[in-house]
């Protein structure tokens, strides 16, 4: 499936039509929002903490380069490897000479949105490395060769019946023909990974946080496959945005926390791991090599810009179950690696704004993104700073009208002018109600899917000065 | 050094102005949860409403000849032959070897050799590091002796905790840590915090468990000798 983010209003119009993703989204980003306000409300105080985990992320970025250091000499002193890749391709290549030299054909891998963003498995496939996706949700899309809808609940929009028809078709699972149990179903999948876990020879993971007064790569599951997959296997290869990092433990106690009860709910997600080396001689499992891949891929350019703030992100995905617009249209619509609220300011931001100029559009601009971060992101604030960069490199003829517009409307006397020749003339197309139905010419998109209200008989100047001219009659006095 | 390490840190250096301000490290922390009755019936009565919350299972008993019955009897209940163990140790029980061994049951410890019969185990048995009442967690580090798989392969997964190792909030054995010596945790290859049994609700967010982790997660808490 093709990433195209100039597609959304497109792809959007066609996820309005599907009821079945209707029937999962109203189901499931609603239920995941209300979780987390219940789960938020629960703390010793919601605001504070989101503010104690702002300050976190955005000490962890004000000395971003320092910590960056600090952690690639504890994980190198410890027998680990750091890689540095300035893009998707020098990461990729970085996971396949790890490869080559430790001669690995087969790896699991479990969730991480970044290595979505480097599309590394389909590269490291067509360099004959077989992968397999050991997050149940990720395995569920990767047998079904499509993509995931959402950054912590892959398969959002998804209905148990389409899962259950499709282990059935491409793996061989027994048909239920009574009820279908998801319980049965995640038991199939269990023991049709098993097997695999031993015979993988690396594990790869993202990573949600590093913590950098020790060097760890801290990952959160529930289902516990990071974990597995980096218990069996000689190689544990971590790939993690450079953004990542936060400066103490202490930032990463009250994150971990907020992250889990953001993302689902729950006051810590299962399996909260913590990395800081390859196994030590002595002990019975674990890698014998541990790389971190440190990867920038636009990141940089984002830091120290007005959308510094971005990097803050944690991918709880609570703005994307809370916007009004996601929960309508959907993930896949927005034709991103990253969709959502959040995904609107990093997808312009990562992939050039000219790739996804309607993402920073596709926003009520509500807030409720922004009441739902646990680090108290401004997404409304930097979708409008968005729209107004891109205006800027609009075609010079919208440039030009756009000025036009805003020198008539300082004019009191063309404006005054311009409304009664519009009134006029909508005279025209209106329906008897008054309503315009259709525009004429470019406008018509606008009433493609709503009414234009009828012009008034009176404008509101009109009102002003008849008002104003009676009032001055009634008291007589000034 | 590599060119790329160079850039992405020269670019960082250059950029770092733009950066919105960043508040002060707090003085003091504010915990994410209360934890009101710190006693240690508190903590052992809120970590065990936390757990069985989350559909573990907690079993509290007053000495070790109590936990030896327990463990022995819950791995009966599930027909457990072959256990995956943390060396003898690490397990804060003395007698688990003997007891084990009387009963039948064949107790392993992994090593990369033997990863087939590791995967036979029905039931893996370990101690912890601390246990967290506010959110009925076990904190795990990794160490000679204290492998990960005994904690994460088999599907039932019976771990003994002394009252005594009972903290209230992950914020607390954070200070703990640093207390002690951060430098300490950072020689751990590896740490986890586990919450509960495995689980997964991606589907229709239909709560299953044990999907890779163990779906059975057992606690057996010696009381503290008051």
């Amino acid at each position: 499936m093709e990433l195209e983010a100039n597609r959304f209003a497109e792809a959007a119009s066609r996820a309005l039509q599907d009821k079945q993703l209707k029937a999962a989204l109203d189901h499931n980003a609603r239920l995941a929002d209300a979780t987390r306000i219940k789960s938020m409300a629960a703390t010793t105080g919601s605001e504070a903490l989101r503010q104690q985990g702002r300050g976190a992320r955005l000490r962890g970025l004000a000395q971003l380069p320092e910590l960056l250091e600090q952690t690639e000499a504890l994980i190198t002193a410890r027998g680990g490897q750091v890689l540095w890749a300035r893009d998707a391709d020098e990461a990729n290549r970085h996971v396949l000479d790890i490869c080559q030299r430790h001669g690995l054909r087969f790896g699991v891998k479990s969730k991480s949105m970044v290595t979505e963003e480097l599309h590394l498995v389909p590269y490291l496939e067509e360099h004959g490395v077989r992968m397999l996706e050991t997050d149940l949700g990720e395995f569920v899309v990767q047998v079904d060769e499509s993509r995931p809808s959402h950054i912590v609940a892959p398969i959002m929009h998804m209905k148990k019946e389409g899962i259950h028809d499709l282990f059935v078709e491409k793996l061989g699972m027994d048909s239920m023909d009574d009820e279908i149990d998801p319980q049965v179903m995640t038991r199939f999948a269990r023991e049709h990974l098993r097997r695999q876990y031993f015979e993988a020879d690396f594990g790869i993971t993202g990573g949600n946080f590093i913590i950098a007064e020790t060097g760890t790569v801290a990952i959160t599951t529930n289902e516990g496959n990071a974990r597995l997959g980096t218990a069996l296997q000689p190689v544990h290869v971590a790939i993690v945005g450079i953004e990542k990092v936060i400066p103490t433990w202490e930032d990463y106690a009250t994150l971990v926390q907020t992250l889990a009860r953001s993302a689902t709910g729950q006051q810590l997600s299962v399996y909260s791991t913590l990395y800081n080396g390859p196994a030590l001689p002595e002990e019975g499992d674990g890698p014998q090599h541990y790389y971190v891949i440190l990867v920038d891929n636009g990141r940089s350019a984002i830091y120290g810009t007005q959308y510094s703030e971005a990097l803050a992100c944690i991918r709880c995905g609570a703005c994307l179950n809370t916007c009004p617009v996601y929960q309508n249209v959907g993930g896949h619509a927005y034709g991103a690696v990253y969709p959502g609220p959040i995904g609107s300011v990093i997808t312009p931001l990562l992939t050039g704004k000219e790739n996804a100029t309607p993402l920073p559009f596709a926003s009520s601009l509500c807030g409720a993104c922004k009441t739902a971060c646990p680090v108290d992101i401004n997404i409304p604030d930097m979708l409008l700073e968005l729209r107004h960069d891109l205006q800027q490199e609009q075609s010079p003829l919208w440039r030009l009208g756009m000025q036009a517009w805003s020198w008539s409307f300082s004019h009191p006397l063309l404006y005054e002018t311009g409304r009664k020749v519009s009134a006029a003339l909508s005279g025209a197309f209106a329906k008897d109600s008054g309503e315009l139905r259709k525009l004429p010419g470019p406008l018509g998109a606008w009433t493609e899917h709503r009414d234009f209200p009828p012009f008034p008989q009176e404008s509101f100047h009109d009102w002003w000065r008849r008002e104003r001219d009676g009032q001055v009659g009634q008291d007589g006095d000034s | 050094m590599s060119e790329a390490r160079e850039q992405i840190l020269s670019r960082l250096r250059q950029a770092r102005e733009g950066l919105p301000d960043a508040p002060p490290r707090p003085e003091q922390y504010q915990p994410v949860m209360n934890v009101e009755d710190e006693s240690p019936q508190g903590l052992l009565t809120r970590f065990r409403t936390e757990l069985e919350g989350l559909q573990g299972e907690v079993y509290i008993v007053a000495d070790d000849k109590a936990a030896l019955d327990k463990v022995l009897s819950l791995l009966a209940e599930s027909g457990v032959r072959h256990a995956l163990t943390w060396d003898w140790p690490h397990i804060p029980l003395p007698g688990l070897d003997t007891a084990l061994a009387d009963a039948g049951i064949e107790a392993l410890q992994p090593t990369p050799d033997n990863r087939e019969a590791c995967e036979a185990a029905e039931a893996g048995i370990s101690g912890a590091d601390a246990a967290i009442a506010a959110t009925g967690s076990l904190v795990v580090s990794t160490a000679a002796g204290m492998g990960r798989l005994a904690t994460l392969l088999p599907p039932q997964h019976i771990v003994l905790l002394r009252q005594e190792q009972l903290l209230p909030g992950l914020e607390d054995w954070v200070a703990l840590q640093r207390a002690e010596d951060l430098a300490r945790l950072g020689s751990r290859s590896n740490l986890c915090i586990i919450t509960g049994p495995s689980r997964t609700a991606d589907i229709e967010k239909n709560l299953v468990l044990g999907v890779h982790g163990p779906g059975l997660l057992q606690v057996v808490v010696v009381e503290q000798a008051s």
